[in-house]
């Protein structure tokens, strides 16, 4: 029943902008939820603590104190919740250091009404089994369990959803959902990018510098280089090779026979003397694989972790075999050329409506 | 190289400036510490519906799904605030009073007459079985209410408890605060409750009613019904009209509930009811603080039982035009 991923990392759903595009949003778990509404009650009851601290101080009695502090803080969190939701875009102190925040479910602009009765539910479904299991529960036994009931039977609503929404959420047509931020990063088929041409060992990256021409070739031609970092890291490779194995099968799992792509046709670079000394692939080639694979690589070749040497090997190792390439260039050159070679011919078919999800989409 | 794919070439290129303006203001809209200027206001939408359309783009025909996933996390973050809440609190609780409130309660007509039988058939229960057995009547009503009254309670007890203010809570003050908070808490439990298909919200309107039930009858034995009346109805009619206005907010979501209909999902019934419910608990919530200042306050103050039945016709009459009269003319629901 309970989808331990709506527990852990949070659903993906879709919000549908006015403007009539997509945009996937990711559900805030329930431990999120429980973290934001417990930031929120300290900071409700701690200044109503101190008061009623204050009303005894200065003399009045405990039944008088206690009154004061429940309806207090009462007053607080009537107005509380609604308040920040509408001044701070759906966010309420707990929700912005948990970050998640309230929108209208499907994408309907969040609005007055429904803050009120989704905060208006936050009463009969949080505080009050929660006070009440608190302070009076702890009399008559019989009452304590119709208390504890309570508070089970409305924390089992946003478990039971996967949208983890909670009775308030359900009448106010609202969602949680995750405040996300990404940073924009660098395109692999930039040449600004910089590029670790033939690093010995899996050190600090070397200063971003552009990829001259002189360099590539050396790197190209020059195989004993390339081998002898494969030398120098293959103990090291071996005992990463099961971990790293993963990332590969994501290009390519188990049995999968070489593409009967023709072979390798000598590289052009030098042939047709072009500048930037490219290695070319046949059509053939390029079409060994669909856009999840160009993910995955893309996704190896932006790592700079200390096991990078290892996984480029695996998986150049994996393309070649599988394209039939027998040209000796550095792991890092092959994927890279591969690469953008690859993403030019994704690019160029997408333009004449041609989409290929992955390598098993025909 | 060979060259890319029209256009996707210098994509990326083109656009990257404005998607970045876009990041800054964002970031100095949430940051909060420098208002932007009239003119940087005006250029968001824009900058927004750029940046949709790159992704719509990037979506198409950019085979990089970092880009992809960097320009929907800017676009749901343009969205938010470009679409965000446009009322405050203030403004919503002004709207509130003036027109959403009334026409709400206007538009559950059936659910307030329900929830006001159900407290009828409670209060007849709880006014007969008193009346038959006498000693029921500390079974019905907890302590903490009674607080030592009842049919078997001496006369002058009976009677002082209608005319002297309570001497266990000293300050006028603290007594309004704290029966607001037990009224309001009580009407947004009739409310809440409504979500489990409305059974604690009907017997919850049935308790209150019984309660309510024993205390008339408690009092007629005792040959103070009409003091008792005159006592109740200075606050009564608020405070009850309350209760049944947040029950009848319960009932409507158990109905959205229960009940979705062949033309929409149970979620979305839920919601269309829900949200109005929410703005009759809000109300609800606010006309309790009305009765708690008429209960904590003009009823320990005014003594007479004539002006005590003069301020419940008063309020009667109010609350009367106030539901039928206010809200008129402007977008009226379906049911009005």
């Amino acid at each position: 029943m309970i989808e331990t991923t709506a527990l852990q990392t949070g659903v993906e759903r879709q919000l549908l902008t006015p403007e009539g595009v997509r945009l996937p949003v990711r559900i805030a778990t329930f431990w999120e939820r429980v973290a934001a509404a417990t930031c929120d009650a300290v900071v409700i009851f701690l200044p109503v603590l101190f008061l009623g601290l204050a009303a005894t101080v200065i003399g009045a009695d405990q039944k008088t104190a206690a009154a004061i502090i429940g309806a207090v803080a009462f007053v607080a969190r009537c107005i509380y919740f609604p308040y920040f939701e509408l001044q701070w875009d759906g966010r309420t102190p707990g929700k912005k250091w948990t970050g998640i925040r309230v929108v209208g479910r499907d994408g309907a602009p969040l609005d007055g009404q429904m803050t009120l009765a989704r905060n208006m539910m936050r009463e009969a479904e949080m505080w009050m089994p929660l006070t009440y299991v608190v302070i009076h529960g702890s009399g008559d036994p019989y009452l304590y369990v119709a208390g504890l009931l309570w508070v089970i039977g409305f924390t089992a609503i946003p478990l039971l959803n996967k949208e983890c929404m909670r009775g308030g959420d359900l009448i106010a047509g609202t969602w949680v959902i995750q405040d996300q931020r990404r940073e924009l990063v660098q395109d692999l088929m930039s040449d600004r990018r910089p590029i670790d041409v033939a690093a010995p060992d899996p050190g600090p990256m070397p200063a971003p510098e552009t990829k001259s021409t002189a360099e590539a070739e050396t790197s190209i031609e020059d195989p004993d280089t390339a081998s002898q970092s494969d030398l120098a890291t293959t103990a090291e490779a071996a005992e990463q090779e099961t971990s790293a194995d993963q990332t590969a099968d994501g290009a390519e799992p188990e049995g999968e026979q070489p593409a009967n792509a023709p072979a390798h046709e000598t590289p052009a670079a030098e042939a047709d003397g072009d500048a930037t000394a490219e290695i070319r692939f046949t059509d053939a080639q390029l079409d060994a694989y669909g856009e999840a694979e160009l993910e995955v690589l893309a996704s190896v070749l932006r790592e700079t972790g200390p096991h990078t040497g290892q996984k480029l090997e695996i998986i150049a190792r994996t393309i070649k075999r599988k394209i039939a390439f027998d040209g000796d260039d550095g792991d890092r050159e092959f994927l890279d050329a591969y690469y953008r070679s690859f993403r030019l011919k994704l690019e160029r078919d997408a333009q004449w409506g041609r989409r290929r999800r992955d390598k098993h989409d025909r | 190289m060979s060259e890319r794919a029209s256009g996707v070439e210098t994509f990326r290129s083109e656009r990257e400036k404005s998607w970045r303006q876009l990041e800054r203001l964002l970031g100095r809209l949430e940051a909060g510490d420098r208002p932007l200027t009239a003119n940087e206001l005006s250029e968001l939408p824009r900058l927004y519906r750029t940046t949709l359309s790159s992704l719509s783009v990037a979506r198409a025909y950019v085979m990089d799904r970092t880009l992809v996933a960097y320009l929907e996390a800017l676009s749901l973050r343009a969205y938010l605030t470009i679409y965000a809440p446009r009322e405050r609190l203030s403004g919503l609780m002004r709207a509130g009073a003036l027109a959403t409130f009334p026409r709400a309660v206007r538009a559950l007509r059936a659910q307030m007459a329900a929830a006001t039988l159900f407290m009828l058939v409670g209060a007849c229960i709880g006014f007969a079985l008193v009346r038959l057995e006498p000693s029921l009547f500390s079974g019905l009503v907890p302590d903490r209410l009674a607080g030592g009254r009842g049919p078997g309670a001496p006369h002058e007890l009976m009677r002082n408890s209608l005319y002297d203010a309570p001497s266990v809570l000293a300050p006028l003050g603290t007594f309004t605060l704290e029966l607001f908070a037990h009224n309001a808490a009580i009407a947004l439990l009739a409310f809440g409750l409504g979500l489990a298909f409305g059974v604690p919200t009907i017997l919850l309107l049935l308790y209150n009613g019984a309660i309510l039930g024993a205390f008339v009858a408690a009092f007629h034995v005792q040959g103070l019904t009409v003091e008792f009346i005159g006592w109740l109805c200075v606050h009564g009619v608020t405070e009850l009209l309350a209760i049944v206005i947040a029950a009848a907010g319960g009932l409507s979501i158990a109905r959205g509930v229960l009940f979705p209909g062949a033309r929409e999902t149970r979620l979305d019934s839920a919601r269309r009811q829900g949200l109005q419910a929410g703005l009759l608990a809000a109300g609800a919530v606010g006309m309790l603080v009305i009765a708690a200042v008429l209960e904590g306050v003009v009823r320990q103050v005014v003594t007479s039982d004539f002006a005590r039945y003069c301020i419940g016709g008063l309020t009667a009459a109010f609350w009367w035009f106030y539901f039928a009269k206010r809200g008129l003319g402007g977008k009226s629901s379906p049911d009005d």
